[in-house]
């Protein structure tokens, strides 16, 4: 038979491992929640019919830098998406632009965006290739321009290379 | 026997070391209020884990 005394130990015992038990979850509760909350943002480009979708994790790597191909002459859909996944409002300005090198050609979005708690909002754009080769560019080369988008101080670059059209006889 | 203990010993010494690691390469992506609140679920799971070894006879 056990003593009031001996009861009363094992009861702390078990509180103390409850508990202990308890915390652990309680961390990986916090690393569940706190890894979906926050603001993400995907962007889905087409050209032709393949789809290419750079989701938000892999914006989170250092430098991540996305590259799409394209024939001259073709369109490049983008569709750009911010989740916002907090409880409070996110406001920002979205500015997207082509770049060559340092030098800016052309800005293709700038707004100012008002997400509510838990919401989305998408924008979306059109680049026509056949447009933007560069005059110093031979015909027959192959050229690259960048299309960055930032917002709140994030800067997400997509590097898009153009292929040549192909040399007729 | 004590050969035993030794290998428990570095089987929960590697264990540690692993979920270790594994913590400090997710807790890069926490935020400050995530990272605090997880830093003192920390210590409050290493108090009662302490306690009850201690109510245990270790």
């Amino acid at each position: 038979m056990t003593t009031p005394k001996a009861k009363k130990t094992t009861q702390r015992k078990n509180l103390y491992l409850f508990l202990t038990i308890a915390f652990f979850l309680g961390i990986i509760a916090i690393f569940i929640f706190d890894g979906y909350m926050g603001v993400y943002d995907t962007v889905s480009i087409t050209t032709q019919e393949r789809e290419e979708v750079i989701e938000a994790d892999y914006w989170s790597q250092d430098d991540y830098t996305g590259y799409v191909w394209a024939e001259e002459g073709q369109d490049v859909y983008f569709r750009y998406e911010l989740d916002n996944r907090r409880f409070s409002t996110y406001s920002a300005d979205v500015e997207v632009a082509i770049w060559f090198g340092e030098a800016k050609h052309s800005d293709l979005v700038s707004q100012a965006v008002n997400i509510g708690g838990f919401d989305k909002e998408e924008f979306s754009w059109t680049v026509d290739t056949g447009l933007l080769r560069p005059a110093d560019i031979p015909e027959t080369r192959d050229y690259e321009f960048s299309v960055i988008i930032k917002r709140d101080g994030v800067e997400r670059r997509i590097i898009v290379h153009v292929s040549s059209p192909p040399v007729k006889f | 026997m004590k050969l035993e203990y030794v290998l428990f010993g570095f089987g929960i010494l590697f264990c540690l070391a692993g979920v270790g690691y594994l913590a400090a390469q997710y807790v890069r992506y926490l935020s400050e209020l995530g990272q605090l609140i997880s830093l003192l679920l920390t210590v409050g799971l290493f108090t009662c884990l302490g306690k009850y070894f201690e109510e245990v006879g270790w």
